[in-house]
């Protein structure tokens, strides 16, 4: 069974966060923020290829939308190509990645950046479905694929 | 002055063994209970663990014997260990400083006949209260950074006490290296570690809502270590 997108165009990654001396006061508290959230899934490795989503541009900064004081996290990320059927492989890999990450005071959404899916709503709406997420979870084989997915984050 | 000539004869009598050693060894000892100079007397103690590049080393012809440093270990540290267990509070960190100093410049195997009198001090450091807790976190992080074999059978009394330093600890270079510990204890084996994982996880999730950025990223490297301990990878 062939790739779903053999040549994909790669993206350049960018630097690591720098330290800034607030960064290092006891006393000042940070809140959380959108490169903090990419900094978490920008490590995520695609299903198919040895590249991470953000080499592949499936997910970027700027789609990337926190708000601390009301517990909001919305992440949109771009499947490669309309017809990727990793999407919600790749979709769950983000979300999982989250909810373990973050704390769980966050409602976290993941969801398709609109107009590059065919099925996004289909999607987007399994995504959303905490006991679908769940359900995901328990089972052994797609546990291993998100694993390895993760574990290069 | 007194203080850093003594450290210096001392350091280089070891460096030979000079059969007069010992009295100098006693004297810095007992000068780490004075009031005016114990503190000073502290850095002969750093002194001796450290190869010095500007004149004590073989290129100026000095004699460095075999094991110079291991042999001042053995012979210092019971007699601090006891003093430190023993003294008054205005001079209880001297011995303290010098007994971590003596650690962090000698490597494991020199250390482990010792390990069952140096853990328990240890363990009484790592609480949010006691003032010299990084310094023993540190040297605590570079025994299990060398996958300390005598450390995994005590997993059960030091983890709790990372895990209450990385959540309760006012510093987040404490907090920070707390969690880098616990990153490190990972490289122990499954069977100590899995009975663990359940307390671990769920204390590290509070951690994640830790409000210096830099400490919720170790707090993240952390669990996803321990998350990933018990996967099964399935090669394909």
């Amino acid at each position: 069974m062939g790739l779903d997108n053999e040549n994909p165009t790669l993206f350049e990654k960018s630097e690591e966060r720098t330290v800034s001396a607030k960064d290092l006061d006891d006393n000042e508290a940070e809140e959380f923020d959108s490169r903090e959230i990419f900094d978490l899934i920008r490590g995520i490795t695609d299903p198919e290829h040895p590249l991470s989503l953000e080499e592949l541009r499936v997910v970027d900064q700027s789609l990337i939308e926190v708000e601390d004081s009301i517990n909001t996290v919305k992440v949109l990320f771009t499947p490669t190509i309309p017809h990727c059927s990793m999407a919600t492989l790749i979709g769950l890999s983000i979300k999982v990645r989250l909810l373990w990450c973050l704390p769980p005071r966050f409602k976290i959404s993941v969801t398709i950046t609109p107009g590059t899916h065919a099925s996004e709503h289909a999607i987007n709406k399994q995504l959303d479905d905490k006991e679908r997420v769940a359900a995901a979870l328990e089972n052994t084989h797609l546990s291993t694929v998100l694993n390895k997915c993760i574990a290069t984050a | 002055m007194l203080s850093f000539k003594l450290s210096w004869i001392t350091t280089s009598l070891s460096l030979k063994g000079h059969r007069k050693l010992r009295q100098w060894i006693d004297w810095s000892l007992n000068l780490l209970a004075d009031p005016l100079y114990g503190k000073m007397m502290t850095q002969c103690f750093k002194m001796l663990t450290q190869s010095d590049d500007g004149y004590l080393n073989k290129e100026c012809f000095c004699s460095v014997k075999l094991l110079y440093r291991q042999r001042i270990f053995c012979y210092v540290i019971e007699p601090l260990i006891c003093k430190y267990n023993t003294s008054p509070e205005s001079v209880k960190e001297n011995y303290l400083i010098s007994i971590l100093y003596q650690m962090d410049g000698n490597s494991y195997v020199t250390l482990s006949p010792y390990f069952s009198k140096i853990l328990p001090l240890l363990l009484q450091l790592l609480s949010p209260e006691e003032v010299y807790v990084l310094q023993s976190l540190q040297t605590f992080c570079n025994l299990l950074e060398s996958k300390t074999p005598v450390l995994e059978d005590y997993l059960q009394s030091f983890v709790p006490k990372l895990l209450n330093l990385s959540q309760s600890s006012k510093y987040m270079n404490i907090r920070i290296v707390a969690l880098q510990c616990l990153y490190n204890c990972c490289d122990y084996s499954l069977i100590k570690l899995l009975p663990l994982k359940r307390q671990v996880i769920s204390e590290l999730s509070k951690c994640l809502d830790d409000k210096k950025r830099l400490v919720r990223k170790e707090v993240v490297r952390t669990k996803s270590r321990w998350l990933s301990i018990d996967v099964v990878n399935d090669d394909d």
